[in-house]
C-alpha cells in the first residue's frame, strides 16, 4: 500500500512538474533576478551612475526633495517621496497633477498621467534625460504578469503553474525515498543518475525556500485566486476589506482652501526614525500640501522587519504634529504580512538577500534538472521501442522546449540587456522596443530549438548566452555606464555587482558549453539521433 | 505513466507492480482513469479548496478581516492536498467521492447559513 | 572585520562542520574520504552524529543572535543550503579533503564566534 501511494505521488511529481516546468523555469529565473530589480534598473540607466556614489543622510536628501516639489508641484495635491537605499540611491518623487477647472462639455474627463522627477540626493538637482527603460521591473512584473497579454490573463496561468509546482514539491517529498541517505550525494559523469543527483540536490538543500516561495507566491494573489472569502464577508465593500488589511483606515482628506506652507519634513521624518529604533523612512506621502488640512504619511523603508505591513506615522502638514501610529494587526493577517514579505524578499540586509538569491538560483537548477531529466530518462524507451533508432514526436518536441525555455531564455535575458545599451538613448517607446527585443531573440530561439533540439543547439546557445553575459562589464564601460575598476574602486556595488554577476553567469554557461563537447560516448547516443 | 524499463534501474521505484511495466500506451479504461483523477485534482480540488475557504471566512468567529485571511491561506492548504488525494486514491471513483465527501461539511454549513438568511 | 560580518561567518563555519560531520557519520560518504569497504566504528559514528548536530544548533544560535527571532531562521535556513553544498560538492570532487574541511571550518567558526561574543561583552 504504501509503495503504490509513493508510486502515484511519483507519476504525479514527474507530470504535475513537467507540465508546467518551461513557464516554471521562466518565472524562477524572473522572480530570481527581482532580489536585485532596483540595481538592474540603474545598471540600465548609466547616466544615474554618478549618484550610486556615497550615502546621503535622510534629513539633506528630504530637504532636496521638498524645494524639488514645492518648485515643480506647488499645485497638486498629493505628492509622493521615495528615499533613497542602497539599492536605489536616487530620490524619487511624483504628484498627482492638479484638476483642471473646467472641463469642455460633453469630454470624458482624461486620467492625466502623474508627474514624476528623480532627485540627486546631494545635489538637489533633477537627474533628468535618463534613458527610459522598465529595467529590473520588467522581470519583476514578467515572472507573474506574463507579458502581451492582460495582467488577469498572466496572474491566472502563474498562479496555476505555481499551484503545480507546489504539488510537485510536495509529492517529491514524499516519492523520495532516501531523502535522508541521499542528502550529500552527488554523482557526477553518470548519465540518468546524475541529473537525478542534481535535481535532488537542488530541490531538497534548498527546500524550506522551494516551499516557502511557491506558497507564498500564490499568498501575494490570494484574493484573486480564492476570492470566495472575502465575497462572502464583504460582498461589495471590498475596499473596505482592503483598507483593514493594510492598516489604513481613513480616506484621503479633502481640501480646505486654505494656504498654509507645508511644515519642515525633516523633524516628521527623524521623529518617525527614532520612534522606530533608528530604522529609516522609506516612503513619504503628503496630501494637499500647502492647505490647512494637509497630512504627511510617513512609512517605515520596507526590509528591516520581515512582514509586509509596513509601521506608518501621520502628521499634520501645517504643524508637523504627530497624528498617529499604526498599531498592529491581528495573527491572520499578521500572517500573511509576514508570508507576503517572505516572498517579496525586502531584506535590507545584502546578506540575507544573496542567500535568497542563491536559494532562488537553486530553484532554476531544481526546475532545470527536472525537464532535462525527464528528457534524458525517456530517450533509452524510445531506442528500444522504434527500430529505426528515431525518437517520437513527442519527446522531440520535449527536448525543444526544454532548449528553448532554459538555454533560449538566458540568451534572451542577456539580449535585454545589450539592447539596453545599443538602442538609441531617445527614441519613442524606448521601454517596449527593449522588451521587443527580448522577445524577438526568445522567439527565434526557441524556434530555433524545435526544429534542431540536438546538443549541438545546447552548445551553440549556451555558448551564445555564455558570450553575451560575460561580455556585459565590457558593454557597461564601452556604452556610458561606470566600469568594473571604477565602481568597485568607488564603492558602487549595485553597478559592480551586476558587471560581477553577469561575468560569473557568462563563464558558467560557457563552461556548460565547453563541457557538452567531452560528454562520454553512451550521453552521445542518448542525446539524440542526429547530435 | 512512469513506465519502467526493468532493465535500467532507477531507485525512485524498485517495485512496480506489473500493470505498469507495459510499454507501449495504456488501455483506453486506463487513460479514461487518469483523465478522471486529473479533472478531480484540478477542478475538484479547486471546488474543495473554495468552499472551505468560504466556509471559514465566514463561520470562523474572529474579525472579519482575520477570518477572511485564515480561511483564504487554509484554502491554498487544502487545493494541493485535495489535487494528491485525486491521485492517491485507489480509483478514480474514491478520488471524486473523496472530494466530495470533504466539500461536504462546509458546503451544509454554508447553505444552513444562506437558509437562514444571515450573511457573516 | 565587525562583529556582525564575524557572527554571520561563524555561523557559515559551524554550519559547514556540522554537515561534514553528519556526511561522514554516513558509510557512504566515509568511503568517499576514506576509501571502499571502510566504515566508521559505532562509537566515533554517533560522535560525529553528535558533534554535527551541535554545530548546527550552534549555527542556528548565531543567526538568532545576529538577526533576531524570525529573520534568524530564514538566515539559518539559507546558510545551511550553502554549508550543505559546499559539503556535498568537496565530497564528490575532492572526498579525501572533508574531514579536513570539517575541522578547518569548525575552528574558524569557534574563532570567530568567540571573537564576536568577546565584541559583545566588552
Amino acid at each position: 500500500m504504501k509503495e503504490g501511494f509513493r508510486q502515484s505521488m511519483a507519476w504525479l511529481h514527474t507530470w504535475s512538474g513537467l507540465l508546467v516546468g518551461w513557464i516554471l523555469f521562466m518565472v524562477f529565473a524572473a522572480g530570481t533576478a527581482s532580489y536585485f530589480r532596483d540595481e538592474i534598473t540603474l545598471w540600465m540607466k548609466p547616466e544615474l551612475h554618478a549618484a550610486a556614489g556615497a550615502p546621503v543622510a535622510q534629513a539633506v536628501a528630504i530637504a532636496h526633495a521638498q524645494q524639488a516639489l514645492e518648485r515643480r508641484a506647488r499645485a497638486s495635491p498629493r505628492w509622493f517621496i521615495t528615499m533613497p537605499t542602497e539599492r536605489d540611491p536616487t530620490v524619487r518623487t511624483a504628484w498627482v497633477p492638479e484638476r483642471k477647472k473646467e472641463q469642455p462639455a460633453g469630454e470624458r474627463p482624461k486620467r492625466r498621467a502623474f508627474g514624476s522627477a528623480v532627485i540627486d540626493p546631494a545635489t538637489g538637482q533633477e537627474l533628468g534625460m535618463a534613458r527610459d527603460t522598465r529595467g529590473g521591473d520588467f522581470f519583476f512584473r514578467l515572472h507573474f504578469d506574463l507579458h502581451y497579454m492582460s495582467a488577469i490573463w498572466g496572474r491566472w496561468i502563474v498562479g496555476a503553474c505555481a499551484m503545480f509546482m507546489l504539488v510537485a514539491i510536495l509529492s517529491g517529498i514524499v516519492t523520495h525515498k532516501r531523502i535522508f541517505k541521499d542528502f550529500f550525494t552527488f554523482r557526477p559523469r553518470k548519465g540518468q543518475r546524475s541529473w537525478l543527483d542534481a535535481h535532488n540536490l537542488s530541490a531538497v538543500l534548498a527546500l524550506p525556500y522551494h516551499l516557502m516561495i511557491t506558497y507564498t507566491g500564490l499568498v501575494t494573489l490570494m484574493f484573486m485566486y480564492l476570492p470566495g472569502g472575502v465575497q462572502a464577508v464583504y460582498q461589495d465593500r471590498t475596499d473596505s476589506f482592503y483598507a483593514e488589511l493594510g492598516g489604513t483606515g481613513s480616506a484621503a482628506p479633502k481640501p480646505s482652501g486654505e494656504r498654509v506652507a507645508l511644515a519642515p519634513l525633516g523633524p516628521m521624518l527623524a521623529q518617525a526614525s527614532a520612534a522606530w529604533h533608528g530604522a529609516p523612512v522609506g516612503r513619504v506621502t503628503v496630501n494637499l500640501p500647502g492647505d490647512a488640512r494637509a497630512t504627511v504619511a510617513v512609512s517605515q523603508q520596507d526590509g528591516h522587519g520581515i512582514g509586509n505591513n509596513l509601521p506608518v506615522m501621520t502628521f499634520d502638514g501645517a504643524s508637523g504634529r504627530l497624528l498617529s501610529a499604526s498599531g498592529d494587526s491581528g495573527g491572520a493577517v499578521a500572517t500573511r504580512g509576514v508570508l507576503y514579505g517572505l516572498h517579496l524578499g525586502h531584506f535590507a540586509d545584502p546578506l540575507l538577500r544573496a542567500l535568497f538569491f542563491v536559494s532562488g538560483l537553486a530553484g532554476c537548477a531544481m526546475v532545470a534538472t527536472g525537464l532535462l531529466m525527464w528528457a534524458v530518462k525517456e530517450r533509452p524507451k524510445h531506442f528500444k521501442a522504434r527500430a529505426d533508432g528515431r525518437i517520437g514526436f513527442g519527446l522531440r518536441l520535449v527536448d525543444g522546449l526544454n532548449l528553448g525555455a532554459v538555454a533560449g531564455l538566458l540568451v534572451a535575458m542577456a539580449a535585454f540587456f545589450w539592447a539596453n545599451r545599443l538602442l538609441p538613448g531617445v527614441m519613442p517607446q524606448r521601454p517596449e522596443a527593449e522588451i521587443r527585443w527580448f522577445f524577438i531573440v526568445w522567439g527565434v530561439a526557441a524556434l530555433a530549438a524545435l526544429a534542431l533540439p540536438t546538443r549541438w543547439m545546447w552548445q551553440l546557445q549556451l555558448a551564445l548566452g555564455g558570450l553575451l553575459f560575460a561580455l556585459v562589464p565590457v558593454l557597461n564601460a564601452a556604452t556610458g555606464g561606470v566600469g568594473l575598476p571604477a565602481s568597485i574602486g568607488h564603492g558602487m556595488w549595485a553597478v559592480a555587482g551586476f558587471d560581477l554577476v553577469s561575468l560569473l553567469l557568462g563563464v558558467f554557461l560557457l563552461a556548460c558549453a565547453l563541457k557538452l563537447r567531452k560528454a562520454p560516448l553512451r550521453a552521445a547516443r542518448l542525446a539524440g539521433s542526429t547530435a | 505513466m512512469t513506465v519502467l524499463d526493468p532493465s535500467a534501474p532507477n531507485h525512485l521505484q524498485p517495485n512496480t507492480p506489473p500493470r505498469l511495466q507495459r510499454r507501449a500506451g495504456m488501455t483506453p479504461g486506463e487513460r479514461a482513469a487518469i483523465g478522471a483523477r486529473a479533472l478531480a485534482a484540478i477542478f475538484g480540488g479547486y471546488g474543495v479548496a473554495y468552499v472551505w475557504t468560504t466556509a471559514l471566512a465566514a463561520l470562523l468567529p474572529l474579525r472579519p478581516v482575520e477570518a477572511v485571511v485564515t480561511g483564504t491561506l487554509t484554502g491554498l492548504v487544502v487545493y494541493p492536498c485535495a489535487a494528491m488525494w485525486s491521485f492517491a486514491a485507489r480509483s478514480a471513483l474514491r478520488a471524486w467521492t473523496g472530494l466530495a465527501l470533504s466539500a461536504l461539511a462546509p458546503g451544509l454549513l454554508l447553505l444552513a447559513l444562506h437558509g437562514m438568511g444571515g450573511q457573516a | 572585520m565587525s562583529a556582525a560580518a564575524m557572527m554571520a561567518l561563524g555561523a557559515f563555519g559551524s554550519a559547514t562542520g556540522g554537515f561534514t560531520a553528519l556526511s561522514l557519520a554516513m558509510d557512504r560518504h566515509w568511503q568517499d574520504a576514506y576509501g571502499r569497504g571502510s566504515e566508521p566504528g559505532p562509537g566515533r559514528r554517533r560522535l560525529l552524529r553528535l558533534g554535527g548536530s551541535l554545530a548546527l544548533l550552534v549555527s542556528l544560535l548565531a543567526c538568532m543572535a545576529l538577526w533576531g527571532g524570525p529573520k534568524g531562521w530564514v538566515a539559518w535556513a539559507g546558510i545551511l543550503t550553502v554549508a550543505a553544498l559546499a559539503s556535498s560538492l568537496t565530497l564528490t570532487y575532492a572526498g579525501r579533503t572533508v574531514a579536513r574541511l570539517g575541522w578547518s571550518a569548525g575552528a574558524a567558526a569557534v574563532l570567530l564566534l568567540g571573537a564576536a561574543v568577546l565584541a559583545r561583552v566588552l
